[in-house]
């Protein structure tokens, strides 16, 4: 009962998770259990390619949390989940052993290329999962407890704060373009084969990935749900709504603010790090600006402040993504630019938010004819 | 200065570390033993020793505490000399203008006292000092006989007990009236202790009282942004009450409200009184009429007047103030 509070009253949450629930065991069955040539056969492909939807949707709540309830927008998401997507392919590379193009039982490929002797001490630990798993939650959490701290407490809100994450994350994305840096420059980390001793390409890993992808997801709604519907939920909304007066009550801003961002960008990595194993491959173009701010359409899309909505924005833009750029890839940036003008216009609350009105229209006409009758 | 210094020398000193005058001597036979022409006598070290025993009794006292370990929390009120409020020879310029100019102004436990004037008078400087937003040149303010505010932060000070309702009501819009009320309870705000806090039965019970005391039971449920103004200004003096404040600052609370929400705030801000101590700073004459026993006139930064609104109005001074030449 009480592992079910947090969902008290989020109708659309329920039956988000009810559909997850349902996709949970269906996907693997139609791959797995239907024949290829059956129409209901579900290809490896397409649950690849749902995983990577699910990951975005984890993304796209974390950026919700944050922005939905607290009020800040962060244009610097896609760092932190590049950063837990770094940590990952750190781990898998290590796997790669002495199967590299060059064989060295120890360095990737791309260290022997670059004439490197013996590993960089930050690639130490890597070859153990535990260590790795740890980082992927720890690296992007530390990241933004300090850019955080110095942030908050110096009070940097708004625009501000929005164009410093930005800053944030074109900075990476400069600093891991460089080979000295030791994360594969350009090219990045790939040609990952095993996780946890796993084939990458068998269809069974993939099933594993897609319904880990579903567990985090649901986890992470439930604990981003947890956070929101406690009494810091509450104090984080009126943090958004009116935050010099919260200060005037007593609470510590800056200190609400940090606990929830570095929270969020935990979230943040941890969807990373199940995004490169089904991808296949983790590069600096991750910290593009471009891909924050596209992360920031997605939640508008499907709605603020209610994470479901943005769960249902990831999916569907990133579906929108997919179809668009396979039958005309010039014209995905113009469509997604005026989705993005059209939601901003005519559906200020996204597709929760008319999800919301249309129920309530559709429950308004009786209560009319009962007050008529 | 020790923050238990008083305004009052009859009051006693709470905390103090300073050395008696036996432990002065005990330090003092220590030199004997360096004389040379002196041959060595074992009741010496033993003064010696006495000596520093009653140093580290002093200090060690489990009675006392050194001032700088207290915290705002811990200190006390005393108002057991009648006043809560003590403000002597208050002295603030801003750019060479005089805001505040020698202000005395005494503010009785209990008290409802109405500060009037006309613009510019220093009233919200007044509540500024008081709460720690401004600090005067020169001055002292004490908050019963031992707490200095001067040496206090603002949150220190809401944490003695000195509350403040703005000019303007900024509640929270998109929290019911109830958890706004919520919100401002005085309950431990860390971030954590917030994460895993559930109200308790008691607590309930208060928040409802105080929906009670400020009249919007039929609202509780209801998002704060849906309010009038006038419920607006009472939901604030709401949250300011939940905090449990001894003194409560209420600057203009009748701005913007409609004449029946101006009497039942006069009802409000009377039935407070005796329980809190209520200063309130108003420009309508009317209201003040309707509520104080006792007026303070501020003109360029002092007290021109105090006592009865009748006395007070018929104050040739404030006449001229207020009408002009």
């Amino acid at each position: 009962m009480g592992l079910l509070q947090p969902l008290k009253g989020d109708t659309g949450g329920q039956i988000m998770l009810a559909v997850l629930a349902v996709i949970a065991i269906l996907v693997p069955i139609l791959n797995l259990l239907v024949p290829e040539g059956s129409p209901l056969h579900v290809s490896t492909f397409t649950v690849t390619l749902l995983g990577k939807y699910l990951t975005y949707a984890l993304l796209a709540v974390a950026v919700d949390l944050v922005w939905g309830y607290l009020g800040i927008l962060s244009l610097g998401h896609g760092a932190f989940f590049a950063l837990g997507g770094y940590a990952m392919g750190m781990y898998l590379m290590r796997q790669i052993g002495d199967r590299g193009v060059y064989g060295d039982p120890v360095l990737p490929d791309f260290m022997v290329f670059l004439d490197w002797q013996q590993l960089p001490w930050f690639w130490q630990g890597f070859d153990q999962f535990w260590y790795a798993a740890l980082m992927i939650l720890l690296v992007p959490g530390l990241l933004a407890f300090v850019f955080g701290w110095l942030a908050f407490r110096s009070r940097v809100t708004g625009v501000y704060l929005s164009i410093i994450t930005q800053a944030l994350t074109y900075a990476l994305m400069l600093a891991f373009f460089r080979n000295e840096m030791g994360f594969g420059g350009n090219n990045g980390l790939t040609d990952f084969k095993e996780l946890l001793g796993f084939d990458l390409q068998s269809d069974g890993t993939r099933i594993g990935l897609f319904i880990a992808s579903v567990l985090a997801l649901a986890l992470g709604y439930w604990a981003c749900r947890w956070i929101v519907t406690s009494k810091l939920g509450r104090v984080a909304v009126a943090v958004r709504d009116a935050e010099s007066r919260v200060r005037f009550i007593g609470y510590r801003v800056d200190r609400v603010k940090l606990a929830i961002w570095t929270f969020s960008a935990a979230l943040a990595g941890m969807a990373g790090a199940l995004y490169v194993p089904q991808v296949g491959i983790i590069n600096p173009g991750e910290f593009s600006p471009l891909n924050s701010i596209e992360l920031v359409f997605w939640v508008a899309i499907g709605g603020r402040a209610t994470l479901y909505g943005a769960v249902i924005g990831a999916v569907l833009v990133n579906y929108g993504k997919t179809v668009f750029t396979g039958a005309f890839p010039e014209a995905w940036l113009f469509v997604l630019g005026g989705l993005f003008v059209l939601v901003t216009v005519f559906l200020p609350t996204g597709i929760a938010g008319l999800l919301k009105t249309l129920k309530r229209r559709r429950a308004e006409p009786k209560t009319i004819q009962e007050a008529s009758a | 200065m020790s923050s238990t210094s008083e305004p009052h020398p009859e009051s006693e000193p709470v905390a103090s570390s300073k050395q008696t005058p036996s432990s002065e001597s005990g330090r003092g036979s220590n030199r004997d033993l360096l004389r040379s022409d002196r041959t060595f006598d074992f009741s010496g070290p033993k003064q010696v020793w006495q000596g520093f025993g009653q140093d580290f009794k002093e200090l060690t006292r489990r009675d006392r505490q050194f001032d700088f370990m207290i915290q705002a929390k811990d200190l006390e009120l005393d108002v057991s000399h009648g006043p809560i409020l003590y403000l002597e020879g208050l002295n603030i310029s801003f750019d060479g203008f005089k805001a505040i100019d020698e202000l005395n102004l005494y503010v009785n436990a209990g008290e409802l006292r109405c500060v009037i004037g006309p613009n510019g008078a220093g009233k919200t400087t007044m509540m500024d000092i008081i709460t720690g937003k401004t600090r005067p040149d020169s001055g002292t303010a004490f908050f019963g006989q031992k707490i200095d505010l001067l040496k206090l932060s603002e949150p220190e000070i809401a944490e003695v007990g000195i509350g403040r309702k703005f000019q303007k009501p900024t509640v929270f819009e998109q929290h019911s009236v109830f958890e706004n009320l919520e919100l401002a309870m005085a309950t431990d705000k860390r971030v954590f202790p917030t994460l895993f806090a559930r109200l308790s039965g008691a607590q309930g019970d208060r928040i409802d009282e105080v929906i009670d005391i400020i009249g919007l039971q039929e609202h509780a449920r209801f998002e704060a942004g849906t309010l009038s103004q006038g419920q607006k200004q009472w939901l604030e003096i709401g949250m300011l009450l939940i905090q449990d404040p001894h003194l409560l600052l209420v600057d203009e609370p009748v701005a913007g409200m409609t004449h029946q929400e101006m009497e039942r705030t006069a009802e409000l801000l009377t039935s407070l009184a005796g329980k809190h101590t209520v200063v309130v700073v108003e420009h309508d004459m009317d209201f003040v009429r309707s509520i104080a026993k006792r007026v303070t006139v501020l003109h360029q930064g002092s007290v021109l007047a105090e006592g009865s609104m009748d006395e007070v109005q018929d104050d040739p001074r404030v006449v001229e103030v207020y009408l002009g030449e």
